[in-house]
């Protein structure tokens, strides 16, 4: 077990001049100061990013029984300041914070400063011009990394969007689509799902189940319900749990479907491969995906008219995009990114050692619980990385 | 000056009887010292091993941090308790006592899930009707997560239950479970079925050594002789038995 060291930060003068300069550059930018609560209910990171997080951050039991956490991150604690403060913002918000977060180092060589590290980040909540506040995050982003001395580093870019939007061009039945689409941040499982649906679906199911699947083919959904009711019944199985007959009968035919369908063609299981193998620079991709669609005779024009009109707003913003890459496959491993996503990374630094990152998450504030649904886009920078960096390059 | 090996044994119940038969069986007596109802003890002939006896969830967390030098405990415990337990302990012998399935059993009613996978392709429909991710009830905290990490299931929360997780689904605190059973007829009684693929680990008492404990000062000889000693008389052994039973445990890892 790692020793924990007394001190959060090696250098608190640096780290506090560091800090300075990033938040006056956002305050200076209109963003309003948000202070968030580092200790927050665990339910709400368990619902949003799910039982991952417990594995890597501090979540605890206080002595009334409530389950809480150290924050992991600041861009959900930021968005319940937002829904919390409706009053104060309406519908739309600038903010900015800085503070400790928390996670739990792995591995032998984790410093302390992993385990407790200081961020320092931006949200924008609301509706604005979609590809303008993208270009607007990403270019402040970059400033403020400038603004503290460091010019050296790459940027990866990603869009979450636009695979969305090639796998609703390509004709398939709407579950494969949501199984791939709700798997494409864990490449592992997203690969495996593709290389099932390749093949004729074989389920290795007891005879008797598998008669029952044959029939629902035939079925309307209550014809089919009513069969599956009785089968439960001949079983002498009660219905227990919060699962309904409707429910459980829709799966049964979902795979009762599979079963017959035919397998997702070849032709297409290539289009999304070559799509995850785009890694360009930004302003080549364009071309890449118009070929891409041209061949395979789908309709992107609107993802693509929207991916071109980011990088005029990136154009315009004087962003250099001469470090910058994109990656169809990046696609930050926090569930809740949607859409544009990107990270700013030290030029000899292994890949999750970046010192700044974000992206467009237009599902979290209503699922937080917010009535409205509500665009969101951030950035937090690594003031650690940063602060280390500055270290090491300066003196 | 030498330091005594010490050794931890489950503090009472079966466990401590199946391993006072087993040390017996080895030509080995362990025996309390002072009160009956003390906890401290023995073992014949070997002045330099300590025994102590513990709770089983404490003998697991001593050998993490290195208090004790060895112990015995179950092996659910164990994974459940120690992060990484296969660097930070040595799994030194299955002991054929203590049996019992980590699984995951879900109600018998979701004819449609009947793998692991089934469940993490549910749990988007789920999801999208009740606007909350499944509920998995189980004491197992650290092993339901590794599990689920390992069959790619994401779409999930736990609820921790200390007791009566069986009761769980039927009660409406939680959609399914991960649970230990040994005959399963408590999941019949309730309604639930283990997935196809759903033992998670066949669990049994094991012999232990902590990699974090101090083995200067004569400690380690005196494991050495120790288990010489146990592996020397394994006529009472079920050792075929037992190492089958390891075998099996280690492919469902």
């Amino acid at each position: 077990m790692n020793e924990i060291s007394a001190s959060a930060v090696p250098d608190l003068k640096a780290m506090n001049a560091l800090e300075e300069k990033i938040t006056s550059l956002f305050s200076g930018q209109g963003f309003e100061h948000i202070d968030p609560a580092i200790i927050q209910p665990a339910d709400v990171y368990l619902q949003q990013i799910g039982e991952s997080i417990r594995g890597r951050s501090y979540v605890f039991t206080d002595i009334d029984g409530q389950e809480l956490c150290l924050r992991p991150d600041l861009t959900v604690p930021a968005a319940r300041v937002f829904i919390e403060d409706h009053e104060h913002y309406g519908d739309k918000a600038r903010v900015y914070y800085s503070g400790p977060t928390f996670r739990y180092p792995y591995g032998d060589t984790a410093s302390d400063h992993s385990r407790e590290f200081r961020q320092a980040g931006i949200e924008i909540f609301g509706k604005e011009d979609t590809e303008k506040v993208e270009a607007e995050v990403l270019s402040l982003t970059i400033n403020a990394i400038k603004e503290v001395g460091i010019s050296n580093f790459n940027i990866r870019l990603g869009d979450l969007g636009l695979f969305d939007a090639l796998l609703y061009a390509i004709d398939m039945p709407e579950r494969w689509r949501k199984r791939l689409s709700e798997n494409f941040w864990r490449p592992e499982e997203f690969r495996a799902i593709l290389k099932q649906l390749s093949a004729p679906q074989n389920l290795e199911y007891e005879e008797g189940l598998r008669s029952l699947l044959r029939k629902l083919n035939d079925l309307s959904t209550k014809e089919s319900e009513a069969h599956v009711s009785q089968y439960l019944n001949d079983h002498a199985i009660p219905l227990i749990g919060a699962r309904t007959l409707p429910e459980i009968t829709n799966q049964l035919r979902a795979k009762a479907a599979d079963l017959v369908a035919n397998p997702l063609e070849p032709e297409k299981i290539e289009l999304i491969e070559r799509y995850l193998e785009i890694s360009a620079p930004p302003k080549a991709v364009g071309a890449r995906l118009e070929d891409l669609a041209e061949k395979s005779g789908l309709d992107l024009t609107h993802a693509l008219e929207r991916y071109q009109k980011r990088i005029e707003w990136l154009n315009k913003l004087e962003v250099d995009l001469s470090n910058a890459q994109f990656t169809a496959e990046f696609g930050r491993n926090l569930e809740y990114y949607t859409g544009f996503v990107f990270q700013i990374e030290k030029q000899d630094m292994e890949q999750d050692g970046h010192i700044a990152g974000g992206g467009r998450y237009d599902n979290l504030i209503q699922s937080l619980g917010s009535t409205k649904s509500l665009p969101a886009i951030g950035t937090a920078l690594h003031l650690d990385r940063l602060a280390a960096l500055i270290d090491g390059d300066v003196l | 000056m030498t330091e005594n090996l010490t050794i931890a044994v489950p503090s009472k119940g079966r466990l401590m009887e199946e391993t006072s038969k087993y040390f017996h069986a080895h030509g080995l007596n362990m025996q309390k010292i002072g009160h009956d109802r003390g906890y401290q003890g023995e073992i014949e002939g070997f002045e330099d091993i300590d025994i102590v006896y513990l709770s089983a969830s404490e003998i697991a967390y001593q050998l993490k941090t290195g208090q004790i030098h060895m112990g015995i405990t179950g092996e659910d415990l164990v994974r459940e308790s120690i992060i990484g337990a296969d660097q930070r302990i040595e799994f030194l012998k299955q002991l054929g006592f203590g049996h019992a399935d980590v699984v995951v059993a879900v109600p018998d009613c979701w004819l449609d899930v009947r793998m692991v996978q089934d469940l993490e392709e549910m749990a988007i429909e789920f999801r999208a009707r009740h606007s909350r991710r499944l509920k998995v009830a189980t004491k197992y905290m650290n092993i339901t997560r590794q599990f689920f990490t390992k069959k790619s299931v994401a779409g999930y929360r736990i609820v921790e239950s200390l007791g009566a997780t069986e009761g769980t689904p039927m009660g409406g605190t939680a959609d399914l479970i991960v649970d230990i059973t040994s005959t399963g007829e408590t999941l019949l009684a309730n309604h639930l079925r283990i997935l196809d693929d759903g033992i998670i680990l066949k669990s049994q008492a094991n012999l232990l050594a902590s990699r974090a404990a101090d083995w200067g000062g004569g400690a380690a000889e005196v494991r050495l002789e120790l288990m010489n000693q146990l592996n020397k008389n394994s006529s009472a052994d079920q050792s075929d038995e037992a190492q089958d039973q390891a075998d099996q445990s280690l492919e469902e890892k």
